[in-house]
């Protein structure tokens, strides 16, 4: 009896030691996988059973259960701070984008152009009969719409970009949702079996997903005891068990995509994670720069017009606009979409101010050349280019700080995951450590197993 | 502390990408020579280095402006000159006729020469320069005085800006070049007993009376406003040998001359003050160049020396991550 002990002790140790060496072999073979944790196989102590004088021979040892090294402390602050990264790496790239569009320090911005165009009207107003000064103030004028115009392009061009996106993360928050569904079903079936399985590379896999859904979206999770986990988004249940309850897109009012749950619309409560920070910069860019540039258009055409329309041309009509007028039901809004340049018969440029003192009167057109130095009520006291250049600093100062936030968001998550990794990570070193001591293990099993066989011959040979 | 394989790659390719991006940021620095290249390198810089702009742009056409005035009003002196000299050749031809010892055919033949000054003098008042008419206010495409003397232009003064809410005149009108106002009524006494009264009218209008010696009796009366009807005037009285009429031209003459050298005058303390604004708008263009370039422009000597730093510690995280790297217990185990 007791020889065979011998031999069950031994087969133990070469079984313990065996499953250590897969359990190595697995970790070394995901050291590189994102999102794994490290598992170990934990042995335990047979319980003995055979007395013998004296108390009890040992049965040697057995794996009680593998387990992953999992701080679920530093995974909870990881998700947040997944979320914040998510938000602010998505708002640094949108408004680093609307930042260029206000890039003037190449040299061809709309500082330039609207220089230039006041530089046409003082240059005409020092000879307002020539015609070809005109002609280049006409064309001055179209080039600063044209550049007024390309700036509106370029912001929603970059709003449609981000309709876009909220639609593409929308459809990946699905289908993670669906996959975490899934996972949820076979983590509860595998787990539900009793004992200690753990479903840990399951577990590792929602794991990921649940992080990578964090970095898309402001969610919050729970486990229950089954082990099935329910998530929310904006405060309702996007998976719960094993359904999903799935995000979709509608467009608003003013044409931007919005998202509902279970038919509630929830865009006010996604604050955070890429979602969040889509919604964030969308709003920043459409009521920030974007408003701004139109408000500063509506000025612009409104302030020339009053000026253009007392004075009179070369061909003596008077009333005439220069830009194309922003009348009702037209508003601010409209003000770049509707800008133009109204006058292109040279001629029709009002540089005089009475028909009877043509065409030497330049008086008009100095009243409008002194428009670029005069403060503007509806901008705030501003001149045109004092408003545009608060503009500009305001683009470069939201731009700065989502920048400044995300290195900081950035920072933080790289030291969450680096803590991360010191707990849960692979270390070769150690795997190889750990292989050399099982291997050890495995043959001094192997070696109890050889010396019982000799032990039993000699018996057998008695 | 426990250290995963994973981490040591990520710290190295961390610390790697960290002194990339900041030799990448210095070597933007470097190859456009400004520290400013977006907004959000320095978002008050970028507003102050707008204004600067502003100031440089509008201050280079200020001074284009100032320079187009400085031609068109040279242009004006350079004219007014030759009508002075038109003018004193005038009085010259008067003196010359109110000489008793001349006889009437060699009045005749002065005459002729003052019907060329004065027709020199209408070409000079209806000289152009660039575009239009130098003297006929603001209305440039007409001729500033008709085959009559009568001017065609009107008052308007053509003020140039030349610099924020500062404005010069580019122009002097044909009434007041060629015209004088006298302030109150003269009176002289010419040869032979004659009193000659110039009585001033509406406008530059100077009537002339020449009174006999009684000081009452009016024995003849004409009126001019400008010069060209001053000669033509001048040159009547010579063909018809009139000695009277000629002495009476004489102060007008004289008065004409002083008031157009006055005008000159005018237009060259016109031209200093313009050339002192170039000056001063020079001056102000290189001060908001220099500020310009202080708020964007790089400090190469330092970027360089920031880049060469940034790439020492390159450089030895590339050798330590080399060493890390290798290094496995798997070498060892052998």
């Amino acid at each position: 009896m007791a020889l065979m002990n011998l031999l069950n002790i031994g087969k133990s140790a070469i079984f313990a030691s065996q499953s250590a060496v897969n359990v190595t072999a697995h970790n070394i073979a995901n050291v590189n996988t994102p999102g794994y944790t490290r598992q170990e196989a934990i042995l335990r102590i047979a319980t003995p059973i055979v007395p013998v004088a004296g108390g009890y021979i040992g049965m040697g040892v057995n794996v009680s259960s593998i387990e992953r090294r999992y701080d679920r402390f530093i995974s909870g602050q990881l998700l947040g701070q997944e979320q914040n990264y998510g938000k602010s790496s998505v708002m640094d790239q949108v408004l680093g984008q609307v930042e260029q569009v206000f890039n003037d320090a190449g040299g061809a911005g709309l500082s330039d152009s609207l220089n230039a165009f006041f530089d046409a009207w003082r240059t005409l107003s020092s000879t307002p009969e020539d015609t070809a000064k005109r002609t280049v103030l006409i064309s001055d004028a179209n080039t600063l719409v044209g550049t007024m115009k390309q700036m509106e392009s370029g912001m929603l061009g970059t709003i449609r970009e981000m309709n876009g996106e909220i639609v593409d993360v929308a459809g990946r928050v699905n289908d993670i949702a669906t996959d975490i569904a899934r996972l949820n079903a076979q983590i509860v079936q595998i787990e539900s079996g009793g004992g200690s399985a753990k479903a840990n590379d399951l577990r590792d896999a929602r794991d990921g997903l649940v992080t990578e859904l964090s970095g898309l979206a402001e969610i919050g999770t729970l486990e229950d005891r089954n082990g099935s986990l329910t998530v929310t988004l904006g405060m309702r249940n996007l998976v719960d068990r094993e359904t999903v309850n799935r995000v979709t897109t509608f467009p608003g009012v003013s044409g931007d995509v919005r998202l509902s749950i279970d038919g509630l619309d929830v865009t006010p409560r996604i604050t955070n994670g890429r979602l969040g920070g889509l919604l964030a910069s969308r709003e920043a860019v459409e009521s920030g720069p974007l408003a701004d540039l139109r408000h500063l258009a509506a000025a612009l055409t409104n302030g020339m017009n009053l000026l253009h329309r007392a004075g009179v041309g070369l061909d003596g009509t008077t009333g005439n606009d220069f830009f194309t007028p922003l009348s009702p039901p037209l508003t601010d809004a409209d003000a770049i979409s509707n800008f133009g340049v109204a006058v292109s018969d040279p001629r029709k440029i009002a540089a005089a101010s009475a028909a009877s003192a043509l065409p030497g009167d330049n008086t008009n057109a100095l009243r409008i050349a002194g428009l670029a130095d005069a403060s503007v009520a509806s901008l705030g006291n501003a001149t045109f280019s004092g408003y545009y250049g608060a503009l500009v600093a305001d683009v470069g100062k939201l731009a700065r700080n989502a920048s400044d936030l995300n290195q900081f968001d950035g920072n933080l998550r790289s030291e969450l995951l680096n803590r991360r990794e010191s707990a849960s990570g692979v270390s070769l070193d150690e795997e190889a450590t750990n292989l050399i001591a099982f291997q050890r293990a495995y043959e001094a099993g192997a070696k109890i197993i050889q010396i019982t066989d000799e032990l039993l011959q000699t018996v057998l040979k008695l | 502390m426990r250290v995963s394989s994973s981490q040591v790659y990520r710290q190295v390719t961390d610390s790697l990408m960290k002194n990339l991006a900041e030799i990448m940021r210095l070597n933007a620095q470097v190859s456009s020579g400004r520290k400013i290249n977006k907004p959000s390198d320095d978002a008050a810089g970028t507003a102050r280095a707008l204004d600067y702009k502003v100031a440089i742009d509008a201050g280079e056409q200020y001074g284009k402006n100032a320079a187009d005035a400085s031609n068109a009003i040279g242009f004006a002196e350079n004219t007014l000159g030759s009508v002075s000299s038109a003018l004193v050749r005038a009085k010259e031809l008067a003196l010359q006729g109110a000489n008793g010892a001349q006889s009437a055919a060699a009045r005749t033949a002065i005459s002729k020469e003052a019907g060329q000054l004065r027709d020199h003098l209408l070409s000079l008042a209806n000289s152009r320069f660039g575009n239009g008419y130098v003297f006929s206010g603001f209305k440039t495409d007409v001729a500033a005085f008709d085959a009559s003397f009568a001017y065609q232009g009107d008052a308007g003064t053509i003020n140039v800006m030349v610099d924020r809410n500062v404005m010069i005149p580019r122009n002097v009108t044909g009434s007041d070049a060629f015209g004088y106002a006298p302030p109150a009524e003269a009176v002289v006494q010419l040869d032979g007993g004659h009193i000659a009264h110039y009585i001033p009218g509406a406008g530059t209008t100077v009537t002339v009376e020449i009174r006999a010696a009684d000081d009452a009796t009016v024995l003849d009366g004409f009126q001019f406003d400008n010069a060209m009807r001053l000669t033509d005037l001048l040159s009547q009285a010579l063909v018809n040998n009139d000695t009277t009429r000629i002495s009476a031209l004489m102060k007008p003459l004289d008065d004409a001359m002083a008031h157009v050298s006055d005008v000159r005058a005018d237009l060259g303390a016109r031209l200093n003050r313009l050339d002192d604004q170039g000056k001063r708008l020079e001056d102000t263009k290189f001060a908001a160049q220099t500020a310009l370039s202080g708020v964007e422009d790089a400090d190469i000597a330092s970027t360089v020396s920031g880049i060469a730093k940034a790439n020492t510690a390159l450089q030895a995280i590339q050798a330590s991550s080399a060493k890390i790297l290798s290094q496995s217990l798997l070498d060892f185990l052998r």
